[in-house]
């Protein structure tokens, strides 16, 4: 089994603060560690990546842009690269980014990478098959947006409608509600759908209230 | 049972988060032996005053059809309502019946709607004969509202589920445009049967015969299907309708010889960072058998898996279209329920955005399938309706034509919306 290190360990051993280490693990650019809290326990990978956190950064690249990256390689991938760092010749630009984020396409195609900030510019020279749409693309999400969409505009479309219309008359008030019983005189109410989509994460919710009382 | 999986990408990209549909098909085998479980057939008919007419005449045509059809060692009990409650057979051998046509031909409406006395009438005689040698099934036919008895509609779909745990499947059938579809929707659905719509009185011998064709082929009931995740940070949810029982099992329900049905989930999986063939879970199916002799329910376990490659070889990856074109085709169909819950409020201009919003979503996938766009259009229809003839266009009788369509499709009976379309088409 491999090794396993706590919070403190993993500080000594990458120099980087345990706070920094947590701003990173809520960014997404380290994986959840396994346990929580006092017993949290961190990786190889999670030196190796905080490893080359620290290189990348040296060349001032955006967070959103070594998360790419990161992402792309593999843990062997990882070992390699972080074996040669500190004082090899890696300089970790947008162009070494971009390779990895398109794997080293060796016809130099590249893929348009997302996000509002990230960190780098990729010119897309050819469409792949797949585009980046199709793959984040969920229809439970769209349908989603679409009914929030209804609801932000609808006050706009009421006015048309007929002067007896309830105007208030909240859209999902025909819809299932599951009854969960937390305590005496406490329960938590969630709408049928969203219940059934988020049972794991509502039953977390629902340990988590019922050590409060 | 065959159980098969398959995903709309069957490859995801190397530790990158990914949303991927995966739909299980279930498939029944032919079987032509003509062997079967006996039924046990609780027929419930409504005859308030809104039955008069031509209504009651062709259903009372469509009953007796119905009996015709079954096998001397079927089961069959015959109750009608108003406010009170007439046996017209108690549960005896079908063609055993002394009189049947005769009594059948008698019935004349009258009074209220005592739908829930009604019900539980039939449920009673149902139970009466009821054990894992039968097919046990109460078919409940209604043209209006419960006005007498039980009449919360969360109550009545309740009763339909004890049944179902007790072993006694509900079918529902709504005469006409006064009666309640999402009652009697729900009904069938915790209910474990199906759901009609007689449109026009001369569609009821036609329907009565198409849910004796499904009882007399059946191959599998009370068909659940659970799906239990290895990675804990899995979130899925069904793109059908099926009800969902308290430990997040799916009720299909029934399946006849060479039927095959589906589920499709939407799962997240979370970035995974292992190359190669990675183990989602396992999906558990359970089913009983309708034709041979067993009291056990069966179950089948099957893995899934699904392959991580890398971002350069997912660039290469082409989704299966099948997939993706049933999903859209789910996803229109939700859109349309959500537009009559918008249209109940008469937000008309709301239900006709949403609906248009759902189309143009569909479209920008570029589906070459033709049912795919024949729903695209018809969702585009239907928002022009509602922005344009708004009180005009939705009327009690049109919005069972939506729920219909709707839920038919969520529910994957594919046969009986075929069906439906076709006796509509035929009408107009």
């Amino acid at each position: 089994m491999s090794r396993t290190y706590t919070i403190s360990e993993l500080e000594s051993l990458t120099g980087i603060r345990r706070r920094t280490i947590h701003f990173y693990t809520q960014q997404g650019l380290l994986p959840t560690p396994t346990g929580a809290g006092g017993s949290a326990r961190y990786g190889e990978e999670h030196i190796l990546r905080l490893k080359l956190i620290r290189e990348m950064q040296t060349s001032h690249l955006k967070l959103s842009g070594i998360r790419e990256a990161l992402d792309a390689m593999s843990i062997e991938e990882m070992r390699g690269i972080a074996g040669k760092t500190g004082g090899s010749n890696i300089t970790w630009d947008s162009r070494s980014i971009e390779r990895w984020v398109s794997h080293t396409s060796p016809d130099k195609d590249t893929v348009l990478v997302q996000g509002s900030d990230p960190g780098y510019v990729v010119e897309r020279i050819e469409a792949p098959e797949t585009t980046e749409e199709q793959e984040s693309f969920s229809f439970l999400d769209a349908l989603d947006r679409a009914r929030s969409r209804e609801r932000i505009h609808g006050t706009d479309t009421l006015k048309n409608q007929h002067p007896g219309h309830r105007r208030d008359l909240p859209l999902g008030d025909t819809a299932q509600w599951e009854r969960i019983h937390l305590r005496d005189g406490i329960e938590l109410h969630v709408r049928s759908d969203r219940y059934h989509r988020n049972q794991r994460a509502i039953g977390r919710l629902v340990e988590f209230c019922k050590k409060l009382f | 049972m065959e159980i098969r999986t398959r995903f709309d990408y069957g490859k995801i990209p190397y530790g990158k988060d990914f949303t991927v549909r995966m739909m299980i098909e279930m498939e029944e085998q032919a079987r032509d032996t003509g062997v079967r479980k006996p039924l046990n057939i609780g027929l419930v008919l409504d005859r308030s005053g809104s039955m008069g007419g031509m209504k009651l005449h062709n259903v009372k045509e469509a009953a007796k059809h119905f009996i015709g059809q079954l096998a001397d060692e079927d089961i069959v009990s015959l109750t009608v309502f108003d406010d009170e409650i007439l046996t017209i057979a108690g549960p005896t051998p079908a063609g055993r019946i002394p009189f049947l046509n005769e009594k059948i031909d008698s019935i004349e409406h009258r009074g209220r709607t005592f739908l829930s006395g009604g019900y539980e009438q039939g449920c009673a005689y149902v139970a009466e004969r009821m054990g894992s040698h039968y097919i046990s099934r109460v078919i409940l036919l209604t043209d209006g509202l419960a006005n007498v008895g039980v009449q919360n509609p969360g109550a009545l779909a309740e009763m339909a589920s004890f049944m179902r745990i007790r072993g006694i499947t509900t079918t529902t059938i709504g005469v006409g445009s006064d009666y309640d579809e999402m009652l009697l929707g729900n009904m069938s659905e915790k209910g474990g049967g199906n759901a009609y719509f007689i449109e026009k009185p001369t569609d009821a011998v036609e329907v009565f015969a198409e849910e004796v064709g499904y009882l007399t082929s059946l191959s599998a009931t009370e068909c659940t299907v659970k799906l239990e995740p290895a990675k804990h940070q899995l979130a899925y949810d069904q793109l059908n309708s099926y009800a969902v029982l308290d430990d997040g099992t799916w009720l299909v329900g029934d399946l006849y010889s060479g039927q095959k049905r589906s589920l499709l989930l939407e799962m997240k999986l979370p970035a995974i960072k292992t190359s190669g063939s990675v183990e989602l879970g396992r999906i558990i199916v359970t089913y009983r058998d309708a034709v041979e002799h067993e009291t056990t329910p069966k179950t089948i376990h099957h893995p899934i898996e699904i392959e991580v490659v890398t971002k350069a070889a997912f660039k290469s990856v082409k989704p299966d279209t099948t997939v993706l074109s049933e999903s859209s085709i789910l996803m229109m169909a939700k859109a349309k329920a959500e537009a009559i819950t918008l249209g109940d409020h008469r937000r008309f201009d709301e239900a006709a955005a949403l609906l248009e919003r759902v189309a143009a979503t569909v479209e920008k996938l570029g589906l070459a399938d033709s049912r795919v766009r024949m729903f695209v259009e018809e969702l585009r229809n239907l928002a022009l309706r509602f922005r344009t003839q708004r009180d005009e266009y939705y009327t009690a009788h049109n919005r069972k034509r939506m729920y219909h369509d709707s839920n038919m499709i969520r529910m994957n009976r594919v046969e009986s919306y075929e069906s439906m379309i076709t006796r509509r088409n035929r009408s107009t």
